[in-house]
């Protein structure tokens, strides 16, 4: 009976200790993945996307998928010296791990790698250097922020939304009609996420002011744009909006997921916010999945505000990547499964998902997403691929066509290491400028101050 | 060779020493039953413990070599408004939970004990208490659902203020941050106090509540002369509980603030959290973990004094 019991147990912990790793056996040589957002869903399909991108590569693939709190573990498990050859981090941590000298400098493997230097556009490599240095492929291609507009509701209010003015009064004219058009006090014609403010480029544009940390060419000093003077009239817009009950008060505490739930079909508590290009297809593809047709709902989209030169000014995402630690022990392991990545097959299983559970191809070479596939949006850690050429076999979901024509106007914002200090400070000024608590002109001034403070620019 | 004759506080010494020798082999199985308890706290509490003073002097590459510094880490986080800031929130919104959480739990007890049925005080003590059993992802979304400027407590409002209420966004209101912080950890905590203080409440003799009655004291004098007094080594024992972890207030400022209530609200945990976590700053953050670890021990022990914790009542 001991015996049985002994075994028993011993079986149990081995079964737990398999499935907290997902591997994929392979005969060249084995890829220790610590990963965030890509693979699959759950534990079972981690198992079977390990296995797929092993096959692809000829790589034994050991992927670990924790399922909450990334950053914590990534960081304990780097500060306990354990060994990934890939692990996948954001732009702000990409910063802080080459400044540690975490990370393994890849520049010359890209150089010497035919898919790395054909297939993802030199823009994105040249994103990524760090005093000429490249420490980091990629995970999947970011795309742009924008405006997103209910298009039924701008119709119910009289507006055609090509016909917007691209101006801070045009925008300021849309929600009052809006406003009009809709005088209930649960709804409010614009949100935003103040608090964190990634979302104001559309309308800081209008001003040609970039987010984030800029470079003074004048004296190589770094200054934050959207603290400067000639900010004020966009936080002077804002604070009318609010004045006037245009932009929801909510604003100043809600979340990105808030917002987006006040945008979707089911409350539809706002008609206009500024959201990834994505997330115009994912409002429509859940509309469209709850029963409710484009005549009821259907989000469009737009560039925001004209720069003063007559052209639109968006930002790209920071980088999702994956970067190979110092402490790697099988680099050219790793190098490959970044190649794979950059390829239309890696496309699709960073996408689509695997082949056979997430989606089927026919004869004819048609793709059909099977049900679990839908249900994961064709999101497995990349909706839009590196691969520059990358096609998407099924297609793409309503909306995204459109927003995808304002790529050209995006680029990504210089990285700050200590990005979340960034956005509490102009967030904590931003918001009391538009309460109206302090004088524009004074809040920026005391947001300057403690943006150089934190040491987060020189001026 | 003359004698050496034997001090006797030595023979009292070497008796005792003796004597625990003998109680080791008497009790030797009690002794090898503690070596894992023994083990769990050297390599669970203590080693950590220990590596993080070592860490708040050196500089610490993630995955290379740590580097001496000295004071340097520490001499950053003095330096530092932003830890002073934080230092003076923990102090303020810890000490300010506490003491409501206290109060609220005593009260909630004494009134949970005047409650003559059993059902309707065991109703009453399991819904105080559910809020402590709630993570602080449920309890701060409920409460920032409800201070929303959609919520019930701004639907109150508009019932007496009527037509032309602007609703107030309670979460970005710098003047309530620290006061809904206070409020929210002492709701999801009275009910823990109240069944500690509950305990104590019902295990005090009957009969001097019957004496008293019968000398004619009011209900309030039996509370004020009788309970409150007969409580007083709970109170002790709670008050050293709450003031141990008084500083270790995380989960709360991160899931319930935000850029408009930040310079209110932040806290060592969550500079600690933010500096080591999210910035690999190892160094600075062990520096600030071991301050948090040493104002909780001078704190505990200034209280201990205070409150005679060691006297036998």
């Amino acid at each position: 009976m001991k015996k049985l019991l002994s075994a028993m147990l011993i079986l149990v912990l081995a079964l737990s200790a398999l499935a907290a790793t997902a591997v994929a056996e392979g005969e060249g040589g084995t890829v220790r993945m610590l990963v965030n957002v890509t693979g699959g869903k759950d534990e079972e399909e981690n198992a079977l996307w390990a296995e797929a991108l092993g096959a692809a590569t000829g790589l034994t693939i050991e992927l670990e998928k924790p399922a909450s709190d990334y950053g914590n573990i990534l960081m304990q498990k780097l500060s306990a010296g354990e060994s990934y050859d890939l692990i996948y981090i954001d732009a702000s941590q990409y910063a802080n791990l080459v400044d540690q000298g975490a990370l393994t400098d890849i520049t010359d493997y890209i150089a010497n790698s035919e898919i790395l230097s054909n297939n993802v556009p030199e823009s994105e490599w040249e994103d990524l250097k760090v005093d000429g240095r490249i420490y980091a492929g990629f995970n999947k291609r970011e795309l742009h922020i924008l405006v997103n507009l209910n298009k039924v509701m701008l119709e119910n209010a009289g507006i055609d939304y090509t016909q917007i003015e691209p101006t801070l009064d045009g925008y300021y004219e849309v929600f009052k009609a809006l406003r009009e058009a809709n005088p209930s006090e649960d709804f409010y014609p614009f949100n935003t996420i103040l608090s964190e403010n990634w979302d104001l480029q559309p309308w800081m544009a209008s001003q040609g002011l970039k987010g984030g940390v800029v470079v003074d060419e004048a004296d190589g000093k770094t200054y934050v744009p959207y603290a400067t003077d000639a900010a004020a009239p966009v936080w002077e817009w804002l604070k009318k909006l609010y004045d006037e009950n245009l932009l929801d008060p909510a604003s100043f505490v809600d979340k990105t997921t808030d917002m987006r739930n006040k945008l979707g079909a089911a409350s539809q508590q706002t008609a206009v916010d500024v959201d990834w290009a994505a997330w115009v297809g994912l409002q429509n593809a859940n509309a469209a999945s709850g029963g409710v047709s484009t005549d009821e709902y259907e989000i469009v989209s737009l560039p925001g505000c004209q720069t003063p030169d007559g052209s639109y000014m968006l930002h790209k995402g920071n980088a999702s990547l994956f970067a190979i630690p110092v402490n790697a022990t099988n680099v050219e392991g790793a190098i490959k499964v970044l190649e794979y990545f950059a390829t239309q097959e890696g496309g699709e299983l960073l996408s689509l998902g695997i082949e056979g559970h997430d989606y089927t191809v026919s004869e004819d070479g048609t793709y059909t997403l099977t049900e679990i596939g839908a249900s994961h949006a064709m999101d497995h850690g990349a909706p839009v691929p590196i691969y520059k050429d990358f096609v998407n076999p099924v297609g793409l979901n309503l909306g995204v066509e459109e927003a995808l024509t304002y790529l050209d106007y995006a680029s990504i914002e210089t990285i700050i290491p200590n990005e979340a200090d960034y956005k509490s400070i102009v967030g904590k000024w931003g918001i009391s400028i538009v309460r109206g608590e302090v004088e524009t002109l004074e809040g920026l001034a005391s947001m300057r101050e403690e943006l150089v403070s934190m040491g987060i620019c020189d001026k | 060779m003359a004698e050496r004759t034997l001090d006797p506080r030595e023979i009292r010494k070497r008796n005792e020493r003796r004597q625990m020798f003998d109680r080791m082999r008497r009790y030797r199985f009690i002794y090898v039953l503690l070596i894992p308890v023994l083990l769990y706290f050297l390599v669970f509490s203590y080693y950590p413990m220990l590596l993080g003073i070592v860490n708040s002097f050196r500089e610490i590459k993630l995955l290379g070599g740590a580097t001496f510094v000295g004071w340097e880490n520490y001499q950053e986080i003095f330096s530092s408004p932003v830890y002073s800031q934080a230092f003076a929130n923990t102090l303020i919104v810890g000490v300010g939970t506490f003491l409501v959480q206290f109060l609220w739990g005593l009260l909630l007890a004494l009134a949970l004990n005047e409650l003559r049925y059993k059902f309707s005080r065991s109703f009453y003590q399991t819904v105080s208490y559910i809020p402590n059993l709630l993570s602080w992802s449920v309890v701060g979304s409920i409460w920032i659902t409800l201070l929303a400027p959609n919520g019930l407590v701004n639907g109150f409002l508009e019932l007496f203020a009527g037509d032309g209420f602007r609703p107030i966004v309670f979460m970005s209101e710098r003047s309530l941050a620290r006061g809904i912080m206070i409020f929210t950890g002492a709701w999801k905590g009275a009910g823990y106090y109240a069944a500690l203080f509950l305990a104590a409440v019902i295990s005090i003799n009957p009969t001097l509540y019957e004496a008293a009655s019968i000398d004619g004291a009011s209900r309030f004098q039996q509370l004020m002369r009788i309970t409150v007094p007969s409580l007083k080594p709970t109170l002790k024992i709670v008050t050293m509980l709450g003031v141990m972890g008084m500083l270790r207030n995380f989960d709360q400022i991160f899931v319930m603030a935000n850029s408009s209530i930040m310079d209110q609200v932040r806290n060592l945990l969550y500079l600690i959290y933010n500096d080591g976590i999210v910035q690999f700053k190892v160094g600075p953050a062990s520096a600030a973990a071991c301050v948090v670890l040493v104002a909780t021990m001078v704190i505990s022990f200034t209280v201990r004094k205070l409150i005679g914790y060691d006297k036998v009542d």
